[in-house]
């Protein structure tokens, strides 16, 4: 026997090598962004004004930067200077000078007088160089040097002197100007430009007067320019400073009303403290409800009340169908998630794969408790939506019987409602509410029809079809097509139909769904391995193989489309506001989602092995190539030692001995299983090297491969992600992990009365087993040992048989023995 | 006669003594200088390190910082300022001359009643980073000191005393002479005990009546376009040598042509535009996309941008080109011939750190040119 360091080196790393493929596979639920896991299948943009869509629900307040919000007001800005220069100024070249060119470098431009040779094409700067705009080039000057000393501008651009302040120097040079200018100019546009100057810089010198004087006297009562709120959201915190706090939040709320670019910056600001003195600054009902609404914005809870006072004071408020799509969102969050992804809020909803059973079910203690309180919520919720749709003829109609029909089918079996609210719904034209539409129905087909019938089928696979081809219309983060797919498999698991759950499943493989997923060879057998019997393996390979399928069952197992095959995006945000297109998962095996036959013949034996019908493992073991296990998976890596031998913890070293392969294994088993039911002199000795077998190919022996796909160390704990245990049933834990079968041989050998070093070796293999047994059970019920278990066979072993020849072969082999069983004396 | 005779020899000892003294202060002081790269992104690792000291290369000419006039700030400003250890943690125990180079911007704006607040403010720059980076090329001391120890020690001068020389480069003009010229001699004020080194370029060596001589002691010769053909050369140094005593700097692995639409504008830095070089990109610059390589010696600018000063403009296209060493050959016979330079010392700009070790026999070549 190895020394024990060597031993433990070896675990080691064989651990690592198993582990390893996990990582690279992204099976991993950490790092994902929680819209991974999150069931959102209701289209949060679906009536909604493209500057909210950052306020949509999510974990993360803000982290959906779909749309350049600023550029939104940047082209109006532009569009307000084409309006004043001339229909022949472009947007763009308005655009690149205004917003896409540093500020210092058109400063020096102008300065080496190559204006005019270096924006040639610029129809913007051929405007203002114009003679006779000598002013308004004076002003664009300006501007630029505020703008640099705002953004770009060091203090002291020497970092010698650190009493100066360029930047306070200049914006005091751009007031001083401005100031002139408003008495002089008769140019309005540029008047108000230059009283724009002025709220902003007066606010950054900390002249909260002037900044309040400025803005009242040009802009408190300007609509129609962009300037107006960019001046406001200024106003309001010069007013902030001043300590008038509520009505700051007044104003911050008429700027997340007016226009886009200040909207992230309102709602961070706004203060939630002051609800009832911001309200009294409010002079309608309309700037009542956008209060209310800053209010309830990035709020993750129930938010019914808020958006209940929104309806009544002003039910054509453009920010209440976010609100509603964003309260929607969170009750099928609240209630779905955990039942398709098996996560609550980024953390994995069950324990063992026993738990994530039940939750199919909801038969899950807290879980259970949790649904019954989001339901009731639910339920009050789209009464209220109801009620509304009832007295407001003038309310976006389709959205809201969308959001009720929604509503009725997270709650469940309300199959009628749907279809009503659903044949309320009058505009088809818009993909987005087509799409939601095909959702809708596909959500409630189970409820019309067994979803086992060739007519379910049929209408689930147009259904899909239709919603892959509008799935554009969706948020991407969101996965609303694999998710489904996901959820379908589940419902077809609930049916007991392995076959589709897990073809459903496997075409959904992209989602994170809190289960071992490994590497490429397991990939598509890893649902099958969990869930299937022996004869849905056959009936699996007669559907691979049947030549002419029906559109449910092409539908099933035709290669993956891009949908399907989106990889996980390890993060959405990204640097200038726009996500990155996510990438297609290039680790999944290219016939995915179907296994090969090859790979079924495999798994279809080793699930016999697990059952100990060693027969049926066999004869699936027979349609396998010889070498297949030296040329497939790491098979070769973790079948190594003679399994027949006595127990050598971990073989890692040398090539695959000559006739082991499992076909080899299974048949010594079946030999030896014969002799072992005879009495006689050869009974013990094959009971014996039965119980090695059993031994090896237990989570602790080193042919563990026969066995299972995968191992980790924290299998045998109680763990809290469901990828690392493997087992599918308490006998199979028995087996594998507490050696039932092993041990069961050995006490057969030994009552077979072997001669004296046989019973030895026997004795010894049997204490082995307890103490392991023992381990596995401690780490599995989370007991703390408080001193190291030892087992009445090592006892007996040194009792009766350490005058043999092969205990003395024993020690001579695992010299730490002697210590082990010294250490039993002293108890 | 003989009195005749006498003064002649005496002029002729006179002259061959001078010619011999001349000759050997060059072989005292005659060295090869390495002008630091000005590339951010490159860093001087212990393998480089570990070539200088193979092939001697003991000193160092560092760009302190730069200078240029910024319309918004409405005044010179000094940009790239190395202040950062980091640059120079391998660079212990090897000799360093600080470099400021400034455009000639900077005199076209500055009105001359600034000037003496530029050279003061200089001054003070040049005094912060040169202390930074002499301590950084000091040998370590790795002795832990604590707070009230720092507190006590003075600021430590040491720098000045172990620096002679600060190089100042600037491409000036025949309008810009006057300001510059005062704010060398102003700036000299600031550093007794160490001479001010002007760059000179050709136009400044052959022009010299009308662009003037800097008011130093010794200038440095700036040989940006290396590959000139001999009859350039001849032409270049036909006239009486420059009244200053000349040192060499020359671009050895590589030189950046400059062009517009076919039209060649001039000579850059490789230094300054390598952190854009396709080569270069894996050193993480951040504005590579600015650039986009198309073929393997050059790449065209994508978007306008400033590159040491200079405006480039969408489709400029820059070329790296390879300077050629039998250019550089023909270059120092030329001079030795023309006896145009003092050769004290040649200033090796544009150091590609990837390329030092295939260069190191030349630069030996080099050396035994200055003999």
């Amino acid at each position: 026997m190895h020394p024990l360091y060597k031993t433990f080196a070896k675990c080691c790393i064989s651990l690592l090598a198993i582990v390893y493929p996990y990582f690279s596979v992204n099976g991993c639920y950490e790092g994902n962004e929680y819209d991974e896991f999150r069931i959102a299948w209701f289209n949060p943009a679906l009536e909604v004004a493209t500057d909210l869509e950052p306020f949509f629900y999510n974990r993360y307040f803000s982290s959906y930067d779909l749309i350049d919000l600023e550029e939104l007001d940047y082209r109006q800005n532009c569009q307000e200077w084409i309006q004043y220069l001339g229909a022949d100024v472009k947007l763009e070249d308005v655009m690149t000078i205004l917003y896409r060119t540093p500020k210092d470098r058109l400063l020096d431009t102008y300065a080496d007088g190559k204006l005019s040779t270096y924006y040639a094409d610029n129809s913007f700067i051929r405007a203002v160089l114009r003679p006779e705009r000598s002013e308004v080039l004076d002003y664009l000057l300006l501007a630029f040097k505020a703008e640099f000393a705002h953004f770009s501008a060091k203090y002291d651009p020497w970092e010698i002197d650190e009493d100066i302040d360029y930047r306070k120097i200049t914006l005091q040079k751009v007031v001083d100007t401005a100031e002139k200018k408003i008495n002089s100019l008769q140019d309005s546009f540029l008047l108000q430009r230059y009283a724009y100057q002025l709220v902003v810089q007066n606010r950054y010198l900390d002249n909260y007067e002037d900044c309040q004087k400025y803005y009242r006297q040009f802009f408190a009562a300007e609509k129609k320019s962009i300037l107006a709120p960019w001046s406001m959201i200024h106003y309001a915190y010069s007013l902030e400073q001043e300590g008038d706090t509520a009505q700051s939040s007044y104003y911050l709320s008429r700027v997340f009303d007016q226009c886009s670019s200040k909207k992230i910056r309102c709602s961070r600001i706004f203060d939630r403290k002051h609800l009832d003195a911001t309200l009294g600054f409010a002079q309608n009902n309309h700037e009542k409800a956008v209060i209310w609404a800053l209010q309830i914005l990035n709020n993750n809870g129930p938010a019914l009340e808020e958006i209940n006072t929104m309806l009544q004071l002003d039910p054509q408020c453009n920010v209440l169908p976010m609100l509603i799509g964003r309260e929607v969102n969170k009750i099928e969050d609240w209630i779905l998630t955990p039942q398709v992804t098996f996560f609550s809020y980024n953390s994995p909803m069950s324990q063992t794969l026993s738990e994530v059973n039940s939750l199919l079910t909801a038969d899950l203690g807290y879980f259970k408790k949790n649904q019954v309180k989001d339901r009731q919520y639910l339920r009050s919720f789209r009464t209220m939506l109801e009620q509304y749709v009832k007295s407001n003829s003038d309310a976006q109609q389709d959205f809201l019987h969308l959001a009720i029909a929604h509503l009725y089918l997270v709650e469940g079996e309300q199959a009628a409602m749907v279809e009503k609210n659903l044949a309320a719904v009058v505009i088809r034209s818009n993909p987005k509410i087509q799409l939601q539409v095909q959702v809708e129905r596909l959500l409630n087909l189970p409820n019309l029809m067994d979803l086992q019938s060739e007519a379910a089928k049929t209408s689930m696979v147009n259904l899909f079809t239709q919603i892959a081809a509008l799935s554009g219309n969706i948020p991407e983060s969101l996965r609303l097509y694999p998710k489904l797919l996901l959820y379908f498999s589940r419902l077809f698991q609930r049916k007991g139909d392995t076959i589709t759950a897990g073809l459903l499943y496997n075409r959904s493989i992209v989602v994170p769904s809190n289960v071992y997923q490994g590497s490429q060879y397991y990939l598509p057998l890893g649902y099958f391995d969990r869930y299937a019997s022996l004869t849905d393996i056959d009936q699996l390979m007669a559907l691979i193989n049947k030549k002419d399928k029906n559109r449910f069952e092409v539908f099933l197992t035709e290669p993956l489309n891009n949908l399907e095959k989106t990889a996980f995006r390890v993060s959405f945000k990204y640097p200038f506001n726009l996500s990155p297109p996510a990438p297609i998962a290039t680790y999944l095996p290219k016939d995915m989602p179907l296994p090969s036959i090859n790979q079924l013949w495999d798994l279809k034996g080793m699930i016999a092995f697990r059952q100990n019908n060693l027969q049926a493992a066999k004869d699936a073991y027979a349609h396998l190539p010889e070498d297949y296990w030296n040329t497939n998976y790491a098979f070769k890596n973790y079948l190594r030692q003679d399994p027949f031998s006595e127990a050598n913890l971990l073989a890692t070293e040398g090539e695959l001995g000559e006739g082991v392969n499992k076909t080899k294994v299974v048949e010594g088993m079946l030999a030896l299983q014969k002799e072992a039911e005879n009495p006689g002199s050869k009974q013990a000795p094959a009971l014996y090297l039965l119980g090695n077998v059993y031994f090896n190919t237990s989570f602790w022996g080193a042919n563990w491969m026969m066995t299972y796909y995968g191992k980790s160390t924290s299998e045998l704990e109680y763990t809290d992600y469901v990828q690392y245990t493997l087992d599918n049933s308490a006998e199979n834990r028995e087996a594998y992990y507490e050696l039932s079968r092993a041990i069961a041989c050995y006490k057969k050998a030994l009552a077979a009365k072997p001669d004296d070093d046989l019973a030895t070796r026997i004795t010894y293999m049997l204490a082995r087993c307890d103490e392991m047994r023992q381990r596995a059970k401690n780490l599995r019920s989370r007991i703390r040992e408080t001193a190291p278990y030892f087992s009445p066979y090592f006892q007996l072993l040194k009792d009766k048989y350490s005058k043999t020849l092969a205990f003395e072969e024993i020690i001579a082999t695992c010299p730490l023995l002697e210590e082990h069983l010294e250490q039993g004396d002293k108890r | 006669m003989r009195i005749g005779v006498l003064k002649f020899q005496v002029l002729l000892f006179l002259f061959l003594s001078m010619g011999h003294k001349n000759h050997a202060q060059t072989t005292d002081t005659a060295k090869v200088v390495l002008l630091f790269p000005d590339n951010l992104n490159l860093f001087v690792n212990e393998k480089n390190r570990a070539q200088l000291d193979q092939i001697q290369l003991k000193d160092l000419l560092i760009t302190n910082f730069k200078l240029d006039w910024s319309a918004a700030y409405g005044s010179a400003y000094p940009y790239f300022s190395r202040k950062n250890e980091y640059y120079y943690i391998n660079l212990s125990g090897l000799n360093y001359t600080p470099r400021i180079a400034i455009t000639n911007r900077v005199f076209q704006y500055t009105p001359v009643s600034e000037i003496p607040e530029l050279a003061r403010r200089t001054s003070e720059k040049i005094n912060i980073v040169s202390e930074k980076i002499w301590s950084a090329t000091q040998p370590r001391d790795f002795r832990y000191y604590t707070v009230e120890e720092k507190k006590k020690s003075p600021t430590d001068p040491s720098w000045r005393t172990s620096i002679k020389e600060i190089q100042i480069d600037c491409d000036w003009d025949q309008h810009t002479q006057s300001a510059y010229f005062l704010f060398v001699e102003l700036l000299q004020k600031y550093f007794p005990g160490i001479a001010i080194n002007c760059t000179i370029r050709p136009k400044h060596y052959v022009e010299r009546r009308k662009l003037g001589i800097p008011p130093v002691k010794r200038a440095t010769f700036l040989y940006e376009n290396p590959n000139r053909t001999v009859p350039e050369l001849r032409r270049m140094f036909k006239g009486k040598p420059y009244p200053l005593p000349l040192d060499v700097a020359l671009p050895l692995w590589n030189w950046v042509q400059w062009s517009r639409n076919e039209q060649f504008l001039g000579a850059m830095h490789w230094n300054a535009t390598s952190s854009f070089d396709p080569e270069y990109s894996s050193f993480g610059s951040g504005v590579n996309n600015q650039f986009s390589s198309i073929d393997s010696t050059g790449f065209r600018i994508l978007r306008d941008t400033v590159v040491d000063g200079q405006f480039l403009l969408k489709n400029d296209r820059l070329v790296k080109s390879p300077t050629d060493t039998m250019a550089i050959k023909s270059f120092f016979t030329t001079l030795n011939q023309k006896n145009a330079v003092a050769n004290r010392q040649v200033i090796l700009i544009d150091w590609d750190v990837k390329k030092l070790k295939a260069y190191a026999s030349f630069i030996q070549n080099i050396r035994q040119m200055l003999h």
